[in-house]
């Protein structure tokens, strides 16, 4: 990513992306702490961004100063696997084992998770059992709590098929004390029988049923985007916009540049739809007709498309961001010709690959 | 509500809704305009079922509503299939707006 593109992203404000670390006040008055204990990572900013060659990559940002971080810094792309050692080794420093043991392990979740979409970074530090400031998190507790509400009532129908067969062996509250366990996804005496139902493998049971929970919360992240995104699409076939005398040569570099970007998001929305609507199908034939196969059906991809809405997400979300700071420029100003060239540079890498693979 | 009607209507599923047969709760699983399917309760005799009853729901007010008429349809296992008529209207509508689908729009083709 070039230091063009990371400036746009780091001023985006962009919650899904960017997720800022460092200590602040915020507008009541409050005082938030770092996000890490680790006095080297106080300043930290990650950064979740789709890359042409690899894919969704989390990195590790540490500005040279902390007030203005578009004035450079030093990363480190993470791992859903990491070690005290590999943090080590980028400092170039021995570190203490009771602060940076902890850091890590946030680490390890923020590269986990797909997306930093605020509601589901703070979900997956829950269930992890990380105890940490949610108001890191721009998303309020009312917020948290009608979401949580509504797809826990998702999970209605998944909790009917754990009923128990016969009315005396229950007691009152069933339903809801079943959505609640396969919500809160702990219980391993509960799980097994119910993976079994659904021929979930036993050690994939949390992350099947979570990924499934995390694709019905994407579809909201999607939407959202989508009247920024239309404006996007139209900006990426209107007239180029340059004066006339404009030298030839920038407005075919510029039309080559928008084409990839062009071919990649609008590839990133397609599938993102065709994910919905594969789970649309197979959640609403278990409603309608109380038929799990499709339903089982899907579970067996909903891992895969967790993880690849994360990744059509951030593609999409670069984009706007990139769109944003673009419309912000004088019409074919140098700096947002450069922007889409960084952009065009780190999708078209994914477009050759699928033409090869094609 | 006959069964092949039942099957036929849309079906909703709505979170925290709930029945009152006579001062019994039940936790509905899903619902269609005429016909609900219930978790079955200890102590309740489907087979004489009478109103009043109404539906309930401590996060919509919109779906508290009194039942008029109520009849067993079918048991499956635990859960016990009702029909059932209200006079809200457009009670359909009501059930749609509180589905747990309700917030899951379709993409539209944004690049044409």
């Amino acid at each position: 990513m070039s230091a063009a593109q990371l400036k746009v992203l780091l001023s985006s404000g962009s919650s899904s992306i960017v997720f800022d670390a460092r200590p602040t006040q915020l507008a009541d008055g409050s005082q938030r702490g770092p996000f890490f204990r680790h006095s080297l990572l106080k300043n930290a900013i990650v950064i979740k961004t789709g890359e042409g060659q690899t894919g969704l990559r989390t990195r590790l940002f540490l500005p040279f100063d902390s007030t203005n971080t578009t004035r450079g810094g030093m990363s480190m792309m993470c791992g859903t696997e990491m070690s005290r050692s590999e943090l080590e080794t980028f400092f170039n420093a021995k570190l203490d084992p009771a602060t940076i043991d902890a850091d890590v392990k946030k680490i390890e979740i923020l590269a986990r998770t797909p997306s930093f979409a605020p509601f589901l970074l703070r979900d997956a530090f829950e269930r992890a059992r990380v105890e940490v400031d949610v108001r890191h998190f721009q998303v309020s507790d009312a917020e948290v709590r009608d979401l949580k509400e509504n797809l826990k009532a998702k999970l209605k129908p998944l909790a009917a098929m754990a009923l128990p067969s016969s009315a005396s062996s229950v007691e009152g509250a069933k339903l809801d004390m079943l959505v609640n366990k396969l919500w809160d996804l702990n219980d391993p005496a509960f799980l097994a029988p119910f993976a079994q139902a659904l021929k979930i493998a036993e050690c994939d049971t949390v992350s099947t049923l979570y990924a499934w929970i995390g694709v019905s919360y994407f579809n909201r992240e999607f939407t959202k985007r989508q009247t920024g995104l239309r404006a996007f699409a139209e900006w990426l076939v209107s007239k180029p916009p340059f004066g006339p005398g404009a030298r030839e040569e920038i407005i075919m570099q510029f039309e080559s540049d928008r084409k990839p970007v062009r071919e990649r998001v609008r590839s990133s929305w397609t599938a993102a739809g065709g994910i919905f609507d594969r789970f649309n199908s197979s959640y609403n034939k278990l409603i309608q007709d109380s038929d799990a196969k499709l339903f089982i059906e899907y579970l067996l991809r909903a891992q895969a498309d967790f993880l690849a809405l994360g990744t059509h997400l951030a593609f999409i979300e670069q984009s706007l961001c990139v769109h944003n700071a673009i419309a912000k420029e004088p019409k074919g100003s140098q700096f947002s010709l450069e922007l889409l060239r960084d952009l065009s540079v780190s999708m078209r890498v994914q477009s050759d690959q699928n033409q090869a693979a094609a | 509500m006959p069964g092949r009607e039942r099957r036929q209507a849309a079906r909703y599923v709505i979170g925290g809704m709930m029945l009152d047969l006579n001062g019994v709760l039940h936790e509905t699983l899903d619902i269609s305009p005429g016909a609900v399917a219930v978790v079955q309760e200890k102590g309740v005799d489907y087979s004489r079922l009478n109103v009043p009853a109404s539906f309930i729901c401590k996060s919509a007010r919109a779906l508290y509503e009194p039942l008029t008429s109520l009849q067993f349809i079918t048991r499956r296992a635990n859960i016990i299939v009702l029909g059932y008529s209200v006079s809200a209207a457009n009670w359909e509508a009501i059930l749609q707006a509180h589905d747990v689908r309700a917030d899951m729009k379709q993409l539209e083709d944004v690049f044409g």
